[in-house]
This record gives C-alpha cells, structure tokens and sequence, in this order.
C-alpha cells in the first residue's frame, strides 16, 4: 500500500551502525516494498555500507550538515523524483515501523503532518523526566503561537509530511533542532498538522546528540526561533 | 537623578543591536545559534546601562578600584572568547569546503569518463549500422 500510494521512508543518519540495520529491518518487515532512504550525514563508521546491505537506498553526504541539512536533503530527493509523502524516521530504533500505517493514514485522509506523539497512550519510552518538563514547556510554546493548536510531542523525529509540507521546506529548512519550529512554519503555511499515538523506545545503542549544556542551547534557540518564526505571519495559498 | 546621557545612549544601542539581531535572524541571514551569542553581550550591555551601580558594586567585587577597568577586561575576554569561537567555525566551514570541492573534482572526473565510453560506445553502434 505505502509503495503504490507513493510514500518514502525516510532515516536521517549519522554514526548509526550499530542500530541502522535493526531500523531497516523492522521498516521492510512492518512496510512491505516502500522505499527507504538513509541519508548518511557523513557518518565516519559503517553506516552507509550496513544500511544498503539491508536494503535501503543510502545518499551520502559528504559533509556532515546535521539534522535539518540531512532532512531538508530527503525532502528534496522526494520532491524531485515525485513521491507525494514522506515519513521521517530516526535510525537510532526508538520509531517502531508498525506505527508507519497510522502516520500513512493521518496523511491520506488530508493531514500535512502528522506527529507521532509518545505521549498519548503514555506507552513505551517516556524520555527522562527533565527532558519530559521540556517537551511539556515547549508544548505550551507552540500552542501560544500555534492558535491553541495542542500537539503534546512537538520534539518527535517521527513523523510523516505530504508534499504540500515538503515544499514548504524546500528552500528553507531549519538547521539546528527543527521539530518545535517546524511546526510553527508549517502553521504559518497553512498545513493541517495532527498527533498521532505511537510507542517509542529507548534508544537501543550509542549516544544522543542532546544532552548537557546542549540541552540548555537547544531550549534557547526553540524558543528565540519560535518566537521569530510566528512574526513571520501566514504566507502561501491555504 | 535620571540616567546619563551615556546610559541613554547605551540603552539605546542596545536595543538597536537587539532588534537589528531579531531582524537578521528573521531575514535569515543569521543563524540562531550564532546570534544567541550576540544577543547575550546586548542584553549585557543594557543591563549595566540601566543599572549602573551594579557595575560598581562587581568591580568593587573583584577588588577593582576603578570600575570601568572592569568593564574593559570583560569586554576584551567576551570579544577573545567570541574571535575564538568564529574561528573554530571558520576552521570547520574551510574544512567542509575542501572537501566539497574535492567531491565535486571526483565527480567531474567520473563524469568525463562516462561521456567518453557512452560516446564511443554510440559511435561504435553506428559503425555497427
């Protein structure tokens, strides 16, 4: 269903070769014949070599741009060779692909993005309780600015985009911590953005790229790019 | 007694550097994470404009007896420690360049090489014909 509908699946990597096989896997397993790609955000270890025995198409980087920058460039693939959604996962195996169909049907049935929230049926990994107070804060944040809209997991990496969101980024996409602001573009765009329940899990190997006084730098840049995206206003055709 | 005309000026470019900051960012022309730091010397700068005293009472602090000695060391290590941190990013924008320019001379080269055999490869079928 996903391969003819015309999805992508799509798994920003960087230094994930301890986990990048299991995350294939479970995709290929739970999603049938979709295509996946791995960018490889110029990983220094085995991943693109492990993601493509596995069975995913792998476009490697030749520098690493981060986050935004390795996202921004599988939404350009996809705009490009004309698929019409994608879904974004995380190579670290926290995203379980059996979540994938209810992320694919939020945006069949109209949705621009679809955010796979943990916290809905509360199963699963809940992240540390600090981070939790975080996610909450900028919960709130993105409510004020988004019109009372309520999404209650605006940092998830899961999450699926119809090409009306993906050409929203095409130009510009932001670099460091997209997530929180993500949404508040894509508000600012017009798009019908939803929660959907998933479980998540720990991450299963290696280190997160938040934690320390990165956690603190990544609370300041949200809230200043929140604050200057909303002066933005509305813009595009609704 | 009201604020100096200094204070007054202070505060003034203060808010100036803050709002033309907010304003790049929003142009993007200048990324969040390079401008928090600019904001933070902003917000530093109107702080001691408002609140004069206080850079007395720092000074007085560190055993300094004449406090705008004070405001001079900090400023010089904010603007040492900001040079360094441009630098580091500098070093790794150089870094990434070279090697983009590296990917791009080994593409071209792989390029003209597929050109090569799909040229002769097009005009040994036509010799063919």
């Amino acid at each position: 269903m996903l391969a003819s509908d015309g999805f992508l699946v799509l798994i920003p990597a960087y230094n994930e070769a301890l986990n990048i096989e299991n995350t294939v896997s479970d995709v290929l397993e739970h999603c049938g014949n979709v295509e996946i790609l791995v960018v490889n955000d110029g990983s220094v270890d085995k991943t693109a070599e492990i993601a493509c025995k596995a069975g995913a198409k792998v476009l490697s980087l030749p520098v690493n741009l981060g986050i935004g920058g390795a996202v921004q460039t599988g939404f350009l693939y996809a705009l490009r060779y004309g698929y019409q959604y994608v879904i974004r996962m995380d190579a670290d195996g926290q995203h379980r692909a059996k979540d994938v169909a209810l992320i694919s049907l939020g945006l069949l049935e109209g949705a621009d993005i679809v955010v796979g929230s943990r916290f809905i049926l509360k199963e699963g990994f809940q992240s540390k309780p600090l981070r939790k107070i975080g996610i909450k804060l900028i919960a709130w944040l993105c409510r004020i600015l988004n019109d009372g809209l309520w999404i209650g997991d605006p940092t998830s990496g899961f999450r699926g985009y119809s090409r009306k969101a993906l050409s929203l980024f095409e130009k510009w996409y932001p670099v460091d911590y997209p997530e929180p602001e993500e949404l508040i573009v894509a508000a600012n765009g017009h798009c019908k953005i939803i929660e959907v329940p998933v479980t998540m899990a720990p991450r299963v190997r290696g280190h997160s790229s938040i934690g320390g006084w990165v956690s603190f730098f990544y609370v300041i840049k949200v809230v200043l790019a929140a604050f200057i995206e909303k002066s933005r206003g509305k813009y595009g055709p609704r | 007694m009201g604020p100096d005309k200094i204070q007054w000026l202070m505060i003034v470019v203060s808010v100036g550097l803050t709002g033309h900051l907010v304003n790049l960012i929003r142009k993007r022309r200048l990324y969040e994470r390079y401008a928090i730091i600019w904001l933070l010397a902003a917000m530093g700068m109107l702080f001691f404009s408002i609140f004069r005293p206080e850079i007395n009472r720092v000074a007085y602090w560190f055993g300094v007896d004449y406090p705008p000695s004070l405001i001079l060391v900090f400023a010089v290590l904010a603007l040492v420690f900001i040079g360094l941190h441009f630098s580091l990013v500098l070093t790794r924008v150089k870094k990434d360049q070279a090697r983009l320019v590296q990917e791009m001379a080994l593409l071209t080269e792989k390029f003209e090489i597929y050109l090569k055999v799909s040229t002769h490869e097009n005009g040994s079928e036509k010799a063919g014909k």
